[in-house]
């Protein structure tokens, strides 16, 4: 491990509605919620961002739209446009990408940039200009963390925001992050600071010094995880683009407002999320083994459940068969508890170019094959909605579906 | 409000630094100059390539236009406004 390392990271404050707020002048200093719904008039679907505003009223990600509707009525509510989100990622990248090549995209609005073996200038004055360029050339802000780790540069972007710059170096590490509770750390929900508590765990500090043999014996492997975490030790390298490991799924997931019930309703959005995932794959020349189902009852008890086939498949068919399959198994569950949140994913990823071939059963199926790539190259020309199924007519209008975000093109 | 649109109309525009910038726009019969230009982005739509601009004319309206390469079209697609 190098004790040296200089690790940047960049973190876009209030990103989605600070953009929203950039192209429309008088959605300044106004409290701006953008939402996962392609309806923002309805009370369906969850926040995605909410502005520094409308924090203020207590809207954070995550709350259903109805609820952010009831704290703050008179807020703007706009559906979230994830082109103009990435058009404006790619364009964050390309600034950092003028200092380093060492750049990873951690998700949509956070990128880490290793500045470990740039001596001048030195990575403090490199983060101070890549938070000028963006400001200046792009009108958004960030806040900057600088730390010897990804995992205290994360912290420290977090310290101030927004528009915050702080420096956590190895000497200061211990004083600075030993008091902070652990809800502070990377990684660390609401439920992980729930059993930490428990076991008379509160602070970052604390957490350092419970034996790691103790926690390993009760969170397994999260345990020793946790144990380096606390001491700020984390060796993670910042992983650029054209080393990424590729994609490991492909997923689609949907909330439902109060929840749902019926079994059939819940079967038709299940096809329209398989068909966006396994769209994807196709448009990536993936295929999976493994479907997974992700379903949170009640908005309380989320879960996952999964099954793994033989062949690789990418066939909207298969997968959604398997899916169905799944849901079936907790209907029972669903009917005493609505679903509020469905999702669906394909795991066990093999590529095309790695010898990826169709399964028999979709060979087999070769009318629906033919009817695929027809359909496929329809949407590859015209775009997504210009042919859809009879049963998913109304879908998209109903529910939408987040898939992962790509960085990509 | 924001009030969805949807209709052709007709830009007049300039290639500026290697950008494109809508210069004024011709809708319902009504010219509307472009005083400035808040934010811009490029999507796709299948395999047309699509410019996006919100830009401000002055009134305090934000009007959202966007360029769609394979047909050459601009369209007016919505109109945020203040009240």
């Amino acid at each position: 491990m190098n004790a040296n390392r200089q690790i940047i990271h960049i973190d876009m404050d209030a990103y989605f509605a600070s953009i929203e707020q950039r192209d429309v002048p008088f959605y300044r200093k106004r409290p701006l919620v953008v939402c996962h719904t392609d309806d923002p008039a309805s009370f369906r679907g969850v926040v995605s961002t909410a502005s520094y505003e409308a924090r203020v009223y207590g809207i954070e990600s995550s709350m259903s739209v109805l609820e952010a509707k009831v704290r703050c009525p008179h807020a703007v509510y706009l559906a979230g446009n994830y082109d103009k989100y990435l058009h404006n990622t790619r364009r964050i990248l390309d600034i950092c990408k003028r200092y380093s090549d060492m750049v990873e995209v951690f998700s949509v609005d956070e990128l880490f940039l290793d500045a470990t073996f740039m001596r001048f200038p030195p990575g403090e004055v490199i983060a101070r200009r890549i938070q000028n360029s963006i400001k200046r050339e792009l009108g958004l802000s960030c806040s900057i963390g600088v730390g010897p780790n990804k995992l205290i540069a994360k912290m420290a972007s977090e310290f101030r925001k927004p528009s915050g710059f702080t420096v956590i170096s190895s000497e200061q590490l211990p004083g600075i992050i030993a008091p902070l509770p652990v809800r502070k750390m990377v990684g660390i929900g609401r439920r992980m600071a729930r059993r930490l508590d428990s076991i008379g765990v509160r602070t970052i500090g604390e957490l350092a010094q419970v034996p790691v043999d103790y926690l390993e014996k009760k969170f397994g492997v999260v345990g020793i995880a946790l144990h380096l975490a606390s001491l700020g030790l984390d060796d993670s390298p910042v992983i650029p683009e054209h080393q990424g490991e590729g994609i490991k799924s492909f997923g689609h997931t949907s909330a439902l407002g109060k929840g749902i019930a019926d079994s059939r309703e819940l079967k038709r959005i299940l096809l329209g999320l398989c068909e966006g995932v396994t769209r994807r794959m196709r448009k990536e020349g993936y295929g999976g083994r493994t479907v997974v189902l992700r379903l949170c009852l009640a908005r309380m008890i989320g879960y996952t459940r999964s099954r793994s086939i033989k062949e690789y498949t990418s066939s909207t068919t298969r997968v959604f068969k398997i899916a169905r399959k799944l849901l079936e198994k907790e209907e029972k569950a669903i009917s005493r508890y609505p679903a509020t949140l469905i999702g669906v994913s394909v795991t066990n990823l093999v590529n095309k170019e790695k010898g990826y071939q169709l399964s028999i059963f979709d060979l087999l199926e070769n009318r629906e094959l033919a009817l695929t790539k027809a359909v496929d190259s329809l949407k590859d020309k015209y775009g997504e909605r210009v042919i859809v199924r009879g049963s998913l007519l109304n879908w998209k209008r109903r529910y939408h579906s987040i898939p992962r975000l790509e960085i990509g093109r | 409000m924001i009030t969805e649109i949807g209709e052709t109309i007709d830009v007049s525009a300039v290639f500026l630094g290697g950008h494109l910038r809508p210069v004024s726009f011709l809708w319902r019969s009504r010219k509307y100059k472009v005083k400035e230009v808040f934010g811009r982005y490029h999507d796709y739509l299948g395999k047309s390539k699509r410019f996006n601009f919100a830009v401000g004319t002055g009134s305090g309206d934000v009007f959202e236009i966007c360029l769609d390469t394979a047909t050459m079209t601009w369209e007016l697609i919505r109109i945020h406004s203040e009240q």
